[in-house]
């Protein structure tokens, strides 16, 4: 009899475990761990734990998936734009399946391309505001979700749209052969996003 | 017979708990202008009360604009943007979100919030340094 009670509280909690395990595989989208990105590059530099730089100069962040290193999940590699003097910088952000921040590592070598000077908001702003166009539609068009779902590369440069000059936020998906471009005022306004094939 | 009075006692604590806590959250959209004022303790129920119903859940709240931030206990402690770090306001988002002075800050001054005052920042702060239970 007891061992069957045992063998039932085993089951049981065998079960949970299982239960737990493939919640925790879900976790968050792609596009949100970049966006989250953003955010903790604010936070670091709030806290000066990182130089002001990632806000003003960055301009690309690369996700990508770590195996076999648990709780460790998911790596977005940051890079700068080249400073007009100094060394240009990247960091790798790790996160776990949830989107909790695991640790920050500043590494040398960033040099996504020349210096925009942004003038209004910071760069990562201009990046958080347009990943909020993948952020906000990912689950109901089925255009965007690839870039929800499967947000592999955010990219910022200077671009024009319809002859004025704008912030261009690309993006790319291991699940789309399109590059979604996000148009956004240098205020940060949202101002329109297509895919380009 | 002991410990089933014990069961029935605790289950109705329970239950009156988590009443009163519905009852605050379900306060959220509607009755922003009319809290009555009270001094600030450094407690969530005092704050959730004196500070985020009449001062931020008129977007922190489902349905609304900031509605990926919401201001629950558990939503503040399990933020992945580590809103509450309890023991360390100085490193809390919602701390640094409060204090700051730039366009980040919270409430937004640029859509005619003012900022929060000293007293209920430092409640903030003492219930995050005192553990945020």
């Amino acid at each position: 009899m007891k061992s069957k009670i045992l063998g039932l509280v085993i089951g049981i909690l065998a079960a949970a475990q299982i239960s737990t395990a493939q919640q925790a595989a879900t976790g968050i989208a792609k596009a949100k761990a970049i966006e989250l990105t953003a955010h903790r590059i604010d936070r670091l530099v709030s806290l000066n734990k990182i130089d002001a730089s990632f806000l003003s100069k960055t301009a690309k962040m690369e996700l990508s998936i770590i195996e076999n290193q648990a709780p460790a999940y998911f790596k977005v590699r940051v890079s700068q734009t080249q400073p007009a003097s100094g060394e240009a910088l990247q960091m790798d952000v790790v996160y776990d399946v949830n989107g909790k921040p695991l640790s920050f590592n500043v590494l040398p070598g960033g040099n996504a391309g020349p210096d925009d000077g942004w003038t209004g908001v910071d760069a990562v702003t201009l990046i958080e505001n347009g990943l909020h166009y993948v952020l906000e539609n990912g689950e109901t068009d089925a255009n965007v979700k690839p870039f929800y779902t499967a947000l592999t590369t955010i990219a910022l440069t200077k671009g024009q749209l319809a002859g004025r000059p704008v912030a261009l936020i690309q993006m790319k998906s291991s699940e789309s052969a399109s590059t979604l471009n996000v148009y956004v005022d240098f205020d940060g306004t949202f101002i329109s996003a297509e895919f380009i094939k | 017979m002991k410990l089933g009075l014990s069961v029935i006692f605790y289950l109705f604590f329970l239950g009156c708990r988590n009443y009163n806590v519905a009852a605050l959250n379900n306060s959220d959209t509607n009755q922003q202008t009319d809290i009555p004022t009270e001094p600030i303790q450094a407690n969530y129920e005092s704050i959730y009360k004196n500070v985020f119903i009449s001062r931020c859940v008129t977007c922190h709240s489902v349905g609304n604009s900031a509605y990926q931030v919401l201001l629950s206990r558990e939503d503040l402690l399990n933020s992945p943007l580590e809103l509450v770090l309890p023991g360390n306001p100085d490193e809390s988002g919602l701390i640094i979100a409060v204090e700051r002075s730039d366009h980040k800050r919270m409430p937004p001054e640029k859509e005619g919030y003012s900022a929060l005052t000293s007293v209920e920042i430092e409640a903030l702060r003492k219930w995050i340094a005192d553990g945020a239970q």
